[in-house]
């Protein structure tokens, strides 16, 4: 049986396929020019500008793409229509604004950061293109393995290095699962075609079909880890924490755009939905990621501890709906976007905190001593963060209650009130702990204390908090006019 | 009389909000400002009164600004006017300004606070003219987020625990509302969220237990909370009695209102059939007449002042859901009478009050005594809003009242009976305060700390005081203004329990 990922459609390329390349030419060109300066060991600034512009570069390409070009095919490694698209913007998007708010002698002492983000963004971008298991587990590693060591970039603190240690062992043996399911795929259909395995999913009767699920809950079981599902999410609190804060917050939320909607799109195109188990199957990982993770949430004191829980719940709400097949997918982008910014708001304000407080850049503040703050740090930032919590909540009018709503009108539509009682089950458990740690810095009377060191610059980081919070405004705008793009676009090529 | 005045009426303070926010530097300059921007949205309501009076729509809740909104929703943003809203909406505005003349001056009262005070009656008056569900429910809940600033950082010493509470609870209640929202928006024929499709809306059954059932219940709850009726009312004393003095009158004056109006127009004018329902009326029923009776006794038993005011509020609002499920006319005229009145007769007492404790600091009962002596003037005031609460003839609270009672009564005489007990325990708590605060020796506290009212502060009471009167004696004018939107209502709903 020949092993099948590879077409001979994709040794000739047209000019319009270069230009649907282009984006991700541009992340490759950024990745060698990185891995150059970093030789050269250039200046933090230079570094920084480079991958911002390089990925703020790709993140252009890729929505100008979405206006202007077709569905692009390279064999089944590869298949760029108008959600892909997004879904890679958005990432670049996201990446971007984490790296403008890189600073410090960390970095400098490991200037190879750039190209690593960049092969991080790379792999998830590439991750919702893949149209069979094969080169969907080189894009995962393509994710992974930049993820492992960018967590261990503070490799002169312990908790960064636990957090990179429990995120790698954790991977390593969960990539162990995805491969055993994959080749269960294998076994069934005989490709790693998604088209193949569609078919053969359908045809799959008796004892078979026990092996089908199996073979998906594996798989899924893998990708659950990536984005920290409940029981798979032991890594993420300590990732949350232990990281550098621009890389925590990128990997927060890019990790979940990509995966999430590579989840959609592959499981759909495979047809596992339809096998008997499997949409229970995710849909108890949601419920016990809404609820237990809510509850874990509640029980934090550190702010990114309460976020990484908080993660968990929001990945929770995506897998209620998830089963209902490729029409959530907008919906799905819509709301991990908004996740991914407001997370991203919550960590540069959070350094933005540690710089004027003169703590150390890996330490993780204490939602009471938010107090603190207030006679330190301009109003404007506490605002934002306020923004950014109350949006995460999802509390109108703020962009997270609409993306949120039309996640859970999913859930309506298809009459599973009962996942959607969990979700607003969920919904109000999270005003505790969002609230719980607006209360401190909103409620509490400013206490003097006296000043310390806030020369240091956090420009960039408070360049990211402003800018994620208008581009998670723009999401709002955007959404309605995405949403009859994609399901047109949609409509047209299936 | 162009249409967009009456938007303007929810976008000016979202406008003046952030105009606000400028003059932080200058506490007294935003003080005054915030006076001034009051002037042109009183204009706006003028210009929505011409609206509402020229308007010949026929039907209920006439449409005046429609936009597109949020078409992946089916929502437009649709803004309603009628008999209903136009009162709370002018009591909103009146309230608000009376305030703004009391900030004047406050050291406390920063721009922060009058910004977010802005806001709020952004979202209110918003949630009032709502006509489409969703937009309701943004407006619903966005005023969740500055009330609860509001209480949390300008209230007193056990604010933070009041204010999570009042956001804790809302919030349950409106996620109810959410899903029930979410479930009409699915139903294959629906055209869109607003409340004239909803109102056509086929689909649901009528009966116990039907889908219709359900989606009543949620809205239902949201505004139980708000109102609130027992036993959902465990937040409004806490709320009250930690929040700054303004928002204590806006709490009173309009937030609670807005359960009472949420009732009538979400509950009873969308879904008739399912209120008139024996199992849902006298539940509503019996949960008001324990709202008068229990509200009546947790007020006899505080001794804090500014609680036993929060538990007649308590007592008061279970008198409108009376009226609301009374399905008749007078009954029904007469909550939406009430809502009016005890707004202005609550609203009067927690301000009083508040400017007196701006100098005590202390809400004690027995804190206070003498106050006839020390300031007769504002004890008159006092009194006469206390009488106002009470429901004495001259007063608005009468009206409100005894048609609350006269509908109560041609259905349900004996709830009527029971809740004329209301009546009776009012006038003993009231009255107990009455003999605590202003009778009887000058109390230490009193004595060393002068009540001297500043002209902004008197300016802001008196205004209060006559409107109180002026309805007192002219009802009628009110009454008219609510009528036909009443009656159309009520047509509707007696046309159910005859079906």
């Amino acid at each position: 049986m020949p092993i099948d990922f590879f077409d001979s459609s994709i040794f000739y390329l047209g000019p319009d396929d270069w230009k649907n390349l282009s984006p991700f030419i541009l992340l490759f060109a950024g990745i060698a020019v990185l891995v150059v300066a970093a030789s050269m060991r250039a200046k933090d600034l230079v570094l920084r500008t480079l991958s911002f512009s390089f990925l703020s570069g790709a993140a252009v390409l890729f929505f100008a793409s979405l206006l202007s070009q077709g569905r692009f095919f390279l064999g089944s490694s590869m298949e760029l229509g108008p959600m892909e698209r997004i879904v890679a913007g958005g990432i670049c998007l996201i990446a971007a604004l984490s790296s403008l708010y890189v600073r410090g002698p960390d970095y400098a002492r490991h200037s190879e950061w750039g190209a690593l983000l960049l092969i991080c963004v790379l792999g998830m971008c590439l991750l919702p293109t893949a149209r069979n298991w094969v080169a969907f587990f080189v894009y995962l590693e393509v994710l992974s393995i930049p993820a492992y060591l960018l967590s261990a970039l503070y490799s002169n603190r312990e908790k960064s290095l636990e957090a990179s240690m429990k995120y790698l062992m954790m991977g390593a043996f969960v990539s162990c699962f995805f491969l055993l399911g994959i080749s269960l795929f294998f076994a069934v259909s005989g490709s790693f075609k998604f088209e193949a395995i569609s078919v053969a999913m359908t045809a799959a009767a008796g004892p078979q079909q026990f092996l089908c699920f199996t073979a998906v809950a594996l798989v899924f079981s893998s990708l659950a880890f990536k984005v920290s599902l409940f029981p798979f999410h032991f890594w993420a609190a300590d990732v949350y924490q232990g990281a550098p804060a621009p890389i925590a917050s990128f990997l927060a939320g890019a990790t979940k755009l990509s995966v999430f909607s590579s989840i959609v799109l592959a499981f759909s195109e495979c047809g596992l939905w339809d096998i008997p188990g499997v949409s229970l199957y995710v849909k108890l990982l949601g419920v016990l990621s809404v609820v237990l993770g809510a509850v874990m949430a509640l029980t934090q004191s550190r702010l990114r501890r309460m976020l990484a829980y908080s993660g968990v719940v929001n990945a929770g709400f995506v897998a209620l709906v998830l089963p209902n097949g490729l029409s959530v997918l907008p919906s799905v982008i819509g709301f991990l976007l908004v996740y991914a910014l407001s997370v991203l708001i919550c960590f540069a304000v959070h350094e933005i905190a540690l710089l004027r407080l003169g703590r150390s850049m890996d330490d993780d503040l204490e939602i009471n001593s938010f107090v603190e703050l207030k006679s330190k740090l301009s109003p404007f930032y506490l605002v934002l963060l306020g923004f950014a919590l109350l949006s995460l909540a999802g509390i109108p009018p703020l962009p997270g209650f609409f993306t949120k709503y039309v996640l859970l009108s999913v859930l309506a539509k298809n009459s599973a009130f009962l996942l959607l009682a969990v979700a607003l089950i969920g919904t109000f458990l999270g005003l505790g702990f969002y609230l719980r740690s607006l209360v401190p810095m909103a409620l509490y009377p400013a206490i003097d204390s006296k000043k310390t060191n806030s020369e240091t610059s956090s420009s960039g980081a408070s360049l990211t908090a402003i800018a994620a919070t208008v581009f998670s405004l723009l999401v709002l705008f955007g959404f309605t006019y995405l949403q009859g793009l994609i399901s047109s676009a949609e409509l047209m090529a299936r | 009389m162009d249409p967009i005045n009456t938007a303007m009426l929810i976008f000016w303070p979202a406008i003046f909000a952030f105009l606000l926010f400028t003059f932080r530097k200058n506490k007294k300059a935003a003080q005054w400002a915030n006076m001034v921007f009051h002037l042109p949205w009183f204009w706006f309501l003028y210009q929505s009164c011409l609206l509402w009076r020229s308007s010949t729509a026929d039907g209920m809740f006439p449409i005046v600004f429609n936009s597109d909104f949020f078409p992946l929703l089916k929502s437009n943003f649709a803004l309603g006017l009628d008999g209903l809203n136009l009162p709370l909406i002018g009591l909103n505005v009146f309230l608000s300004f009376c305030l703004s003349l009391y900030a004047l001056g406050k050291e406390k009262l920063s721009s922060s606070y009058l910004a977010l005070f802005a806001l709020l009656n952004a979202a209110s008056v918003g949630s009032l003219m709502a006509a489409d569900a969703f937009v309701f429910y943004i407006f619903w809940e966005a005023m969740l987020i500055p009330m609860f600033f509001l209480i949390g950082i300008w209230g007193s010493k056990n604010r933070v625990y009041a204010a999570l509470k009042f956001f804790a609870f809302t919030m349950l209640g409106s996620l109810a509302m959410l899903a029930a929202i979410l479930y009409l928006w699915v139903q294959p024929d629906i055209q869109s969220m607003g409340w004239h499709s909803i109102a056509q809306l086929g689909l649901l059954g009528d009966g116990l237990w039907s889908p219709r059932f359900w989606v009543f219940c949620g809205f239902l709850i949201a505004f139980l909370v708000k109102i609130p009726a027992w036993p959902l009312h465990v937040w409004l004393p806490d709320a009250h009695t930690e929040a700054p003095t303004g928002a204590s009158v806006i709490l009173a004056g309009v937030l609670l209102k807005l359960g009472v109006y949420g009732i009538a127009r979400w509950c009873l004018a969308l879904f008739p059939s399912i209120a008139v329902l024996d199992v849902v009326s006298f539940t509503m029923k019996v949960l008001a007449l324990a709202g008068i009776i229990l509200g009546s006794y947790g007020a006899l038993r505080q001794t804090d002042i500014k609680r036993t005011i929060a538990y007649s509020s308590v007592a008061h609002l279970g008198f409108m859901l009376l009226g609301l499920f009374s399905f008749q006319l007078a009954g029904f005229q007469g909550a939406m009478f009430q809502n009016i009145a005890h707004g202005l007769s609550t609203g009067a007492l927690f301000l009083i009050f508040g400017i007196i404790y701006d100098r005590t600091h202390t809400r004690e009962l027995s804190d206070y005594g003498g106050l006839g002596i020390v300031n007769p003037r504002l004890s008159m005031l006092f009194v006469l809003s206390v009488m106002a609460s009470i429901g004495l003839p001259g007063l608005p609270g009468f009206i409100g009242e005894f048609l609350i009672l006269n509908g109560t009564f041609v259905l349900s005489p004996w709830f009527a009976f029971f809740a004329c007990f209301g009546i009776l325990l009012g006038a003993v708590y009231m009255l107990r305060i009455v003999r605590g605060m202003i009778y009887g020796e000058t109390s230490s506290v009193l004595k060393s700390h002068p009540i001297k009212l500043s002209f902004s502060e008197w300016g802001s009471i008196i205004p209060m005081i006559i409107a109180m009167i002026v309805l007192g004696f002219w009802g009628q004018g009110l009454i008219a203004v609510t009528a036909r939107a009443s009656a159309t209502i009520i047509y509707n709903l007696q046309g159910e329990i005859l079906r």
